[in-house]
């Protein structure tokens, strides 16, 4: 119970990410553009394997996110691949991916995200920027 | 006043006592719970308010955040009722502080946000400052550097406006604090010299009062003692008048001696006798009385003036020990700022080779990028914009002629390449926009890959579009060692095959699209949702081939999404693809040279002050028109 929660501020060039490991959440909003995305995102694929080690029956995702690089896009795809297996474990995975209405860019990002990730995955469209 | 101060105090007591509640206290919180609920039923919410908060408060003083957080929600709800937003203010700022010495500092920042909208909506600026203050406090702990400066400069503001110096002393320690650990020194010191101004005076006003204090208190002493020696006075004459009586009554008895019976008189005479001695003892009670006093007076006067002389010692000291610390601390920037000067020197000659090595570097990129007049000696109307975010570049363009050596030497093509491998009347223009993984030098670095690639496989006779894809996908797999390794670096890219004199455009695309325009009817062709190299969970990446018969003038763009990414525009937003096709629906009637300009303007306008994110990379040309070999 020492590490209940996970959690990265937001930056300019970063995300927010926040890992719940009592709820289940994993949580990444915001803009991503770190120079080296591997370092960035390293501790957050240890976190992330930590809570995968003892996950709880009901795991949900959220990506919130405004602008993707192409290597953190690669970095998020690392992360959502580690639960490709849960469901043969009989757990459950809720990937939502949320866009802000107007921002159609990332809505079509998100629908190609879905096309490389074995798992299904919600889009939903907010109606207010996030 | 100010919370923090009051916080601090709390916090403190907290470690002292712990999670341990003495009995009488539990029972004086089932009393209060008891009353609370009792006036909840009979709908006086106000006291029901008043004894959940006594609750709350005895639970927080005893370190048991939890409960007092939980009654205190309570008696929000209970002020919700009633409309107290003072109260709701206070207790918001309460669970804040309760928050913040958990250390649960997103809890703690909701709650102070809400004490400040509550005191912006009273207009309370003082209210409205501490808030803040707490708030940056809260988000300095957590590591928002910035987020807690915008805050500061916000009370600052108000600070100054209500010329409070406490608030004032407080917030530039804050603010020192804060631009130390975002590595602005010279931000730093300079609130710190503020701060430290401000809090001599703060420590030089206190002494003052205090002085004032003492005096006040000397006065009244002074004034008592007066006070008892005009009771004393009084007390004496009282004695003399007694004494006086005395021997009227000494008199009388003499008198009455003389006049009455033997026994009687001999009674009487005892009975006087015995009011004497009870005169003579009430004397006696009345002189100790008055001793008593006088020596109690002068005790109590000593006791505060030794005490007042402590106090003011003790200010002293800790002033001098304050002045020292604050000598010390100076000393400590001074030698800090040293530091930094020469970290910044290494610094600057590291930043300085770093970027003649990129210099460097970029004439290899430029060297082996084909030139744009190339690309208008094949087709005229056509432009090349590359606006690499760093000196180095990670978006790349690649065009090539090619013909078979039948076609080569009969059509006289040669800037074409000759391919012996292909079918014998096959002749072409291959032109691409590559966006590789990252910018900069990784970026440069895929590009180097990408470059050399995408020249074998022409070489080794592919020319369709979705071929070319295909082998340079299986080829970044091969070459980084995707299959054994995590690597997941590749490219996002787009790629034409012209042909027929423009007569034809052959297209596929990796994650990135083709766009064409002619008669004011843009067309929007996406490519593949996937990228060259990277995760494949399908058993073999296959690209699409599109096929555009060009029987008309057509302006045909290729790019990486650099340029519809890009932030900017008053509040920071992506330029977005829609506002990029826009932009080519209007211009594109343009000649491309102009367009490219155009382009460049647009989005150097955009960007404003803001810093590029990322490499831009547009590639524009018209066919369907006479005047192009390929």
């Amino acid at each position: 119970m020492s590490m209940e929660k996970f959690t990265i501020a937001m930056t300019e060039d970063t995300p927010e990410i926040s890992i719940d490991y009592e709820m289940g959440i994993l949580e990444i909003s915001g803009s991503s553009l770190p120079e080296d995305s591997v370092a960035f995102f390293l501790p957050i694929q240890k976190a992330v394997k930590k809570y995968i080690e003892n996950p709880i029956s009901k795991t949900i995702i959220n990506l919130r996110i405004k602008y993707l690089n192409s290597s953190s896009q690669k970095r998020i795809l690392e992360l959502v691949s580690l639960f490709h297996n849960f469901a043969e474990k009989g757990l459950n995975v809720e990937i939502n991916w949320y866009y802000s209405e107007e921002d159609e860019d990332m809505h079509e990002e998100g629908k190609d995200f879905a096309r490389l990730i074995s798992l299904p995955m919600n889009i939903i469209s907010l109606s207010k920027s996030f | 006043m100010i919370p923090i101060i009051f916080a601090l105090s709390l916090f403190s007591l907290n470690h002292l006592i712990g999670q341990h509640i003495p009995e009488n206290l539990l029972k004086e919180i089932e009393e209060n719970i008891a009353q609370a609920k009792n006036f909840e039923t009979a709908n006086d919410y106000n006291q029901a308010a008043h004894y959940f908060n006594n609750v709350a408060r005895i639970y927080w003083v005893n370190g048991l955040s939890s409960q007092a957080i939980e009654y205190y929600l309570r008696t929000i709800e209970l002020n919700k009722k009633i409309g107290n937003l003072n109260a709701q203010r206070v207790i918001h700022n309460n669970i804040g502080m309760i928050y913040t010495d958990e250390e649960n500092y997103p809890k703690a920042l909701e709650y102070f946000k809400e004490s400040l909208e509550i005191s912006r909506k009273m207009n309370h600026k003082a209210d409205v400052a501490s808030t803040l203050l707490n708030i940056a406090n809260v988000q300095s702990e957590s590591g928002s550097y910035q987020d807690a400066a915008k805050t500061l400069e916000e009370a600052n503001v108000l600070a100054l406006e209500l010329n409070d110096e406490k608030l004032l002393s407080y917030c530039y320690s804050l603010l020192a604090d804060v631009f130390e650990k975002l590595g602005n020194s010279e931000k730093s010191s300079e609130y710190f010299s503020r701060y430290k101004a401000i809090s001599q005076k703060i420590q030089r006003d206190e002494i003052r009062k205090k002085e004032s204090e003492t005096k006040k208190i000397v006065d009244l002493a002074k004034t008592q003692v007066s006070e008892i020696e005009k009771a004393r006075k009084e007390t004496e004459l009282e004695l003399l008048d007694n004494q006086k009586a005395l021997k009227e009554t000494e008199e009388n008895l003499e008198h009455v001696q003389q006049l009455t019976h033997e026994q009687q008189m001999q009674i009487d005479l005892l009975n006087t006798e015995k009011e004497l001695q009870e005169a003579i003892i009430r004397n006696q009670r009345l002189m100790r009385n008055v001793f008593l006093l006088i020596i109690a007076g002068v005790l109590a006067i000593a006791t505060m003036v030794l005490h007042n002389l402590n106090q003011k010692k003790k200010a002293n000291v800790m002033l001098s020990k304050q002045n020292k610390e604050i000598a010390q601390k100076n000393d400590l920037i001074e030698e800090k700022n040293k530091d930094l000067q020469i970290a910044f020197g290494k610094i600057d000659k590291q930043n300085r080779d770093i970027t003649s090595s990129l210099n460097y570097a970029q004439r290899i990129q430029h060297a082996m990028l084909p030139s744009e007049e190339n690309l208008r000696k094949v087709i005229p109307d056509s432009f090349i914009l590359l606006k690499p975010r760093d000196i180095v570049s990670g978006d790349f363009y690649w065009f090539t002629g090619f013909a078979s050596a039948k076609i080569h030497k009969e059509r006289k093509r040669e800037n074409f390449l000759k391919l012996h491998n292909v079918c014998a009347d096959e002749s072409g223009f291959l032109i691409t926009a590559v966006d590789c993984t990252g910018h900069g030098v990784p970026g440069a670095f895929m590009s180097m890959i990408g470059f050399n690639l995408l020249e074998n496989i022409t070489r080794n006779g592919k020319v369709m579009p979705n071929e070319m894809l295909n082998d340079l996908h299986d080829s970044i797999r091969y070459l980084l060692k995707q299959q054994s390794s995590d690597n997941q670096d590749g490219m996002d890219m787009a790629l034409c095959n012209i042909k027929e004199n423009g007569r034809k455009v052959l297209f596929s695309g990796a994650k990135n699209p083709l766009i064409f325009i002619s008669d004011g009817e843009i067309n929007h062709l996406k490519g593949d949702p996937v990228p060259i190299g990277g995760i494949q969970i399908e058993g073999r990446r296959e690209f699409t081939l599109h096929t555009i018969d060009v029987k008309k003038p057509t302006a045909f763009y290729i790019y990486s999404d650099g340029y519809p990414d890009q932030f900017g525009g008053i509040d920071g937003r992506k330029y977005s693809t829609q506002k990029f096709k826009e932009l080519l629906l209007e211009i594109y009637k343009k000649p491309m040279e102009e367009q490219k300009f155009i382009l460049d303007r647009k989005i150097t306008e955009w960007m404003g002050s803001r810093r590029q994110i990322d490499d831009i990379l547009v590639i524009g040309f018209r066919t369907g028109m006479e005047g192009i070999d390929i």
